[in-house]
C-alpha cells in the first residue's frame, strides 16, 4: 500500500515543483539549441540549485540526525543492579542552573548597621526543558518509551525483604531516592544528583502520526493500532538536585596547606562546574601530584624554589 | 615561604572587534572579587537590568483614636540583584570565557581548612562601574551573593566541539552558548565610616551613584 502523503511531505513536494519551475526550459534542453547555450554562470546556478535541492532531501529524512550532531545526549546513569539508564539525543530548549548560597543573619544591637551573617553552603540545581520531535513511527514511539523511563526517575527505589518466622513472607521496603550520575556535554560533566521533578507536554500543534485502516504493519508516517496517539513532537522538562561527592571551595584537606591555601579544594586538574574541553586549567584549579611528603624531602632551597614557583599568580588576558 | 597570590581573570578575547575590548576601554566592566581568597574576574558590562533597594524595617503601632503609627525603625537593609549577557564569538573565546565564569561560580563556596571546615566565609566585592563603587580602595561593593542564575537560551545559538574529555564526561563533547545570561542576587553590607568626628557611620557621599568617593 503506498504511503499517505502528510502536510509536510505535500508542502516538500511543492517547494521541489517551484525549484523545478524556476529553471528555464532554455537551460534544461540547452545541449541541442548551440545558439541557447546557457552561459557558465546560468550552468552554475542550476547546479546549485539542484544541490539545494539534493540537500533539503537528505536534510528532511536527517533533522533528527541533525540533533544528534549540534547536542550531546543526555546520560543518566543508575550505578545500581537493574538500574534505570537514560541516554537520549535531546533538542534542548533552555538550561537554567542556580547556585544558591545559605545565609542566615542575626541583628545585632540597635544602632548597628549590619546584621552578622552566618554561611551554610551553597546548592546547585539544573532545569532543562528539552522537546523529542519524530520523523517517523518508530522515532515516537521511542520517545513515548523514553519518557516512560525519565518519568521513573522520580520514583523511589523499593526492595524485597523477607520476613521469618510463622507468617513467612517477604515485603517491599522503600529503599530512598533514585540516585544518577548526570551527563550532558560539558555543561553537566558526570555528576551525581537526583531528578527532583519530571514533566512531560505533548505539542499538539506539532501534529501526531495518524492509523491508517487496513494496515498491516506501521509504515514510516501511519501506523496501525487504532486509538494509538503518537505524538510528533514532545516537551520534557527535568530539575536535577547535585550531591557532590568532591569538596567544593578553596583549599582544604586535598591542598597542600599553605601553598594551596587559594586553589580549587577538588584537586583534580578539571575546571568546574563546566567544561572547557581540552585547553589548560587555570593554575588555581591544577592537579598538585606532589604531596607534603615529597616537599618535605626536598632539599631547602629546591623546596623554596618549588612553592615559590607555585605560588606565583599571573594575570590571564586569555588563551595564547 | 612565598604566600600564594590569588588569580585575575577577564572575560572576553583581546581583539578590536570584540565587545569586550570596547567595553574595557570605556570603562564598562563588572569586578568580582572574592573575599576569602582574593581571586577576581571581570565581565564586560552588558547589563540587560540593575536594581538596587534600600528598604528600612520599621515597626509600626497604633493607638486608639490615631490615624497615623508610631514608628519605630530598627535597620536598613540594601538588596541589589542584576543580570548581565556574556557573549562568545568563537570557540576559543567561549572555552576562555567558561572558565571566567566558572571562577565567579566558585566565588559563592567557601575557603577551608586542613579539615574541611570553612574557615572563610564567601564575601564578595562587587564593582560596576560608578553604580557600585564603594569604599575608598576601589574594590567595590561589599555583598552576600544569595545566588547565581545561569541562563543559556538555545534558539539564540550554540558553539559545539568535539574536543572534550571522555574520562571527565561520558559523552566527550563540548556545547557552549553564543549568548549566555548571569543573574546576580545579593545583600550588602555597609562600610562603616571611620571618621571619629562624623556624626554618621554613613559615608558622607554613600551610596555613591555618582562615582565620587
Amino acid at each position: 500500500m503506498a504511503e499517505r502523503r502528510t502536510p509536510d511531505d505535500l508542502m516538500f513536494d511543492e517547494e521541489l515543483q517551484g525549484e523545478s519551475l524556476n529553471v528555464p526550459e532554455s537551460q534544461v534542453d540547452a545541449g541541442f539549441h548551440e545558439s541557447n547555450m546557457p552561459t557558465n554562470s546560468q550552468w552554475e546556478a542550476v547546479s546549485q540549485r539542484l544541490e539545494e535541492q539534493r540537500y533539503r532531501q537528505s536534510a528532511l529524512g536527517s533533522r533528527a540526525i541533525i540533533v544528534d550532531a549540534l547536542y550531546p545526549p543526555l546520560i543518566l546513569t543508575e550505578n545500581i543492579d537493574n538500574g534505570i539508564t537514560f541516554n537520549y539525543h535531546i533538542a534542548p530548549k533552555s538550561y537554567q542552573e542556580s547556585f544558591r548560597s545559605r545565609w542566615s543573619s542575626e541583628d545585632q544591637a540597635h544602632g548597628y548597621l549590619n546584621p552578622k551573617f552566618s554561611y551554610g553552603g551553597t546548592e546547585r540545581e539544573v532545569s532543562l526543558s528539552f522537546v523529542l520531535p519524530a520523523m517517523s513511527v518508530q522515532q515516537a514511539i521511542d520517545n513515548l518509551s523514553q519518557c516512560s523511563k525519565l518519568s521513573r526517575t522520580v520514583y523511589g527505589r523499593y526492595r524485597q525483604h523477607g520476613v521469618s518466622g510463622e507468617n513467612a513472607d517477604t515485603v517491599r521496603v522503600f529503599s530512598g531516592e533514585r540516585k544518577f550520575t548526570v551527563d550532558f556535554g560539558s555543561l553537566i560533566r558526570d555528576e551525581k544528583g537526583i531528578i527532583s521533578d519530571f514533566t512531560f507536554n505533548i505539542d499538539p500543534d506539532a501534529g501526531v502520526f495518524d492509523y491508517q485502516e487496513g494496515a498491516s504493519d506501521d509504515s514510516k508516517t501511519t501506523h496501525s493500532r487504532k486509538g494509538l496517539l503518537l505524538p510528533r513532537q514532545l516537551s520534557v522538562s527535568i530539575t536535577i538536585v547535585f550531591i557532590h561527592d568532591n569538596p567544593l571551595g578553596f583549599g582544604g584537606r586535598n591542598r597542600i596547606q599553605g601553598t594551596g591555601d587559594l586553589k580549587w579544594a577538588e584537586n583534580r586538574d578539571r575546571d568546574w562546574p563546566h567544561g572547557t574541553g581540552r585547553i589548560r586549567v587555570q593554575e588555581y584549579m591544577s592537579e598538585d601530584t606532589i604531596t607534603d611528603a615529597d616537599i618535605q624531602g626536598l632539599e631547602d632551597e629546591q623546596r623554596n624554589s618549588l612553592l615559590r614557583s607555585r605560588g606565583e599568580g599571573r594575570v590571564y588576558e586569555g588563551p595564547e | 615561604m612565598s604566600e600564594p597570590t590569588p588569580i585575575y581573570l577577564r572575560a572576553g578575547l583581546p581583539g578590536d572587534s570584540s565587545v569586550a575590548s570596547w567595553a574595557r576601554e570605556q570603562g564598562y566592566v563588572i569586578k568580582f572579587k572574592h573575599q576569602p581568597t582574593g581571586h577576581t574576574v571581570e565581565f564586560p558590562a552588558i547589563i540587560s537590568d540593575f536594581s538596587d533597594s534600600h528598604k528600612p524595617t520599621v515597626g509600626m503601632r497604633y493607638g486608639s483614636s490615631q490615624h497615623d503609627p508610631i514608628t519605630t525603625m530598627t535597620k536598613t537593609g540594601r538588596n541589589i540583584s542584576f543580570n548581565f549577557t556574556v557573549l562568545n564569538s568563537s570557540i576559543d573565546e567561549a572555552r576562555h570565557n567558561t572558565q571566567c565564569v566558572n571562577l565567579l561560580i566558585q566565588m559563592l563556596y567557601p575557603k577551608m581548612d586542613n579539615r574541611g571546615s570553612f574557615n572563610g566565609i564567601p564575601f564578595i566585592n562587587i564593582h560596576m562601574m560608578n553604580i557600585l563603587d564603594g569604599n575608598s580602595n576601589g574594590d567595590g561593593t561589599l555583598c552576600v551573593v544569595e545566588g547565581i542564575d545561569y541562563n543559556l537560551d538555545f534558539d539564540n545559538g550554540i558553539i559545539n566541539g568535539i574536543e572534550g574529555v571522555p574520562r571527565l564526561n561520558s559523552s566527550g563533547k563540548e556545547i557552549y552558548p553564543i549568548s549566555l545570561q548571569i543573574g546576580i542576587s545579593a545583600k550588602t553590607l555597609i562600610q562603616i565610616n571611620s571618621e571619629p568626628d562624623s556624626p554618621s557611620p554613613l559615608d558622607s557621599n554613600y551610596p555613591s551613584y555618582t562615582g565620587g568617593r
